[in-house]
């Protein structure tokens, strides 16, 4: 009986030790989620920096081709300005999207300029241009996974009641409207 | 409780404490098992051109990084193991290994959007047996007691070894061993969890980026021929039966060990 007793009480801590495994495992599950979002968004806000870095550039060197093209160059400075201005996802998201839909006008209305099309800059820009929206629609797709498996794992049993107590809430995700995030497709022709 | 004549109750303590112990031990590998099905489930697979320094999972296909050919079989490659071990009869039976050798050369792993090179020295190698061969060394040569024809590759393979690893084996020469040859072929599915680092320092990586290999603060690296979620299932398979079979056997063993201590 003594020994049942002993065994019994061995094994109830066992139990508490278990449990109290789990919570630990389960809280340093749910910082590793947390910052692997930090990160995978601290990759995809480099590439937007660097996306509107290069479009002053960009307006310039059409200025100097297309000098009666001036609303549409305006309208991506202004779009650039408010971009820049965005702290939070969504809007750093619309106004990512927005870029994109400006520089689709300018790179269309490149189509004009035989000369600005030709010219070495500005296919090395345009070039430049399509890479970054390529790498930023990939790191997308990897921040926005990262945010499901957060937002699912703060919501499931048991990790529920830690996120709970730890107060943790669900993340945004890095939406686009309109296409799910294809890249910007730009033709590069070569004279 | 009928006492067992054969044993005195010195033996059955060390027995029943072994048996603890052991269970203790399957526990710790099976909650270390499940840390490692965590991190897999909290790590989104990545694309190659998008990984980043720290954890990566990756799934593609193998590819060479440098030609070479496995040891045994001879088949080109991007990487191959060999372990070799011996039927140690007796109370304490079991096969147990004397030799394990694995290239260590890089292997690629490519998906749609790139190429990344991984450096499997220090990774859990979940892959499929290219080869395996099971017979006895004596000192006239390769005697087979299966009823399997000889493999020459064998043979060859142990006669191309340096002399000191040829001793190792001679050891050995009159108990059953068995050899198995593990290869990553070329265009083989490949699943890498690791830590993508960068290829600074590296030999023979001058003109990479990153490599996915063992990291030092995080030692975790795993390259399968399994998809994530079937490699996921595999892990989480022998992480409940490791902690059940361990709380089951230390349990009992516990019970026993203080019951007995009781008579």
């Amino acid at each position: 009986m003594a020994a049942l007793e002993t065994t019994i009480g061995f094994v109830t801590l066992g139990i508490i030790a278990i449990v109290l495994f789990f919570v630990m495992t389960i809280y340093n599950g749910l910082i590793s989620l947390l910052n692997n979002i930090d990160k995978a968004w601290a990759n995809i806000d480099v590439l937007l920096k660097k996306r509107l870095d290069l479009i002053p550039n960009l307006v310039e060197l059409v200025k100097g081709y297309a000098t009666y093209e001036r609303s549409v160059l305006e309208e991506i400075t202004q779009i650039r300005a408010s971009a820049m201005q965005a702290q939070a996802i969504p809007e750093k998201a619309k106004g990512s999207e927005a870029i994109s839909a400006s520089l689709g006008s300018v790179f269309a209305l490149a189509e004009n300029y035989p000369d600005l099309k030709a010219s070495e800059n500005f296919l090395h820009l345009q070039k430049e241009l399509a890479t970054i929206e390529t790498q930023i629609a990939q790191r997308r797709e990897f921040y926005n996974d990262s945010v499901l498996l957060y937002n699912t794992n703060i919501k499931m049993i048991p990790s529920v009641y830690v996120a709970d107590w730890l107060k943790y809430t669900p993340k945004e995700y890095f939406r686009v409207e309109g296409d799910a995030g294809t890249p910007l497709k730009i033709t590069i022709e070569v004279p | 409780m009928k006492r067992n004549t054969s044993l005195s109750d010195s033996d059955l303590f060390i027995i029943y404490a072994i048996g603890f112990f052991i269970g203790l031990l399957l526990i710790v590998t099976g909650f270390w098992r499940y840390l490692v099905v965590q991190k897999l489930k909290n790590t989104p697979l990545s694309k190659v051109s998008s990984a980043s320094v720290g954890l990566v999972a990756l799934a593609g296909r193998a590819r060479l990084y440098q030609p070479q050919l496995s040891p045994v079989s001879g088949v080109p490659c991007a990487f191959w193991r060999i372990f070799v071990s011996y039927y140690k009869s007796g109370k304490n039976g079991g096969w147990e290994g004397f030799y394990n050798a694995a290239s260590k050369l890089p292997l690629s792993l490519e998906d749609e959007t790139g190429r990344i090179p991984v450096l499997p020295e220090g990774a859990t190698i979940e892959i499929p047996s290219n080869l395996s061969f099971e017979g006895t060394l004596s000192e006239q040569g390769l005697v087979i007691k299966k009823p399997a024809s000889m493999d020459p590759r064998v043979l060859k393979f142990i006669e191309s070894l340096d002399e000191k690893t040829k001793e190792t084996f001679a050891r050995y020469h009159e108990e059953n061993i068995m050899l198995n040859e593990y290869v990553i072929h070329e265009n083989d599915p490949l699943f890498v969890l690791g830590s993508a680092l960068p290829a600074v320092g590296v030999a023979g990586l001058a003109d990479e980026t990153l490599v996915v290999r063992q990291g030092s603060s995080d030692s975790t690296m795993y390259i399968s021929e399994s998809s994530e979620a079937a490699f996921m299932n595999t892990m989480s398979g022998h992480m409940y039966i490791q902690i059940i079979a361990g709380l089951a056997l230390s349990g009992i063993c516990l019970y026993l060990f203080l019951s007995t201590g009781g008579n």
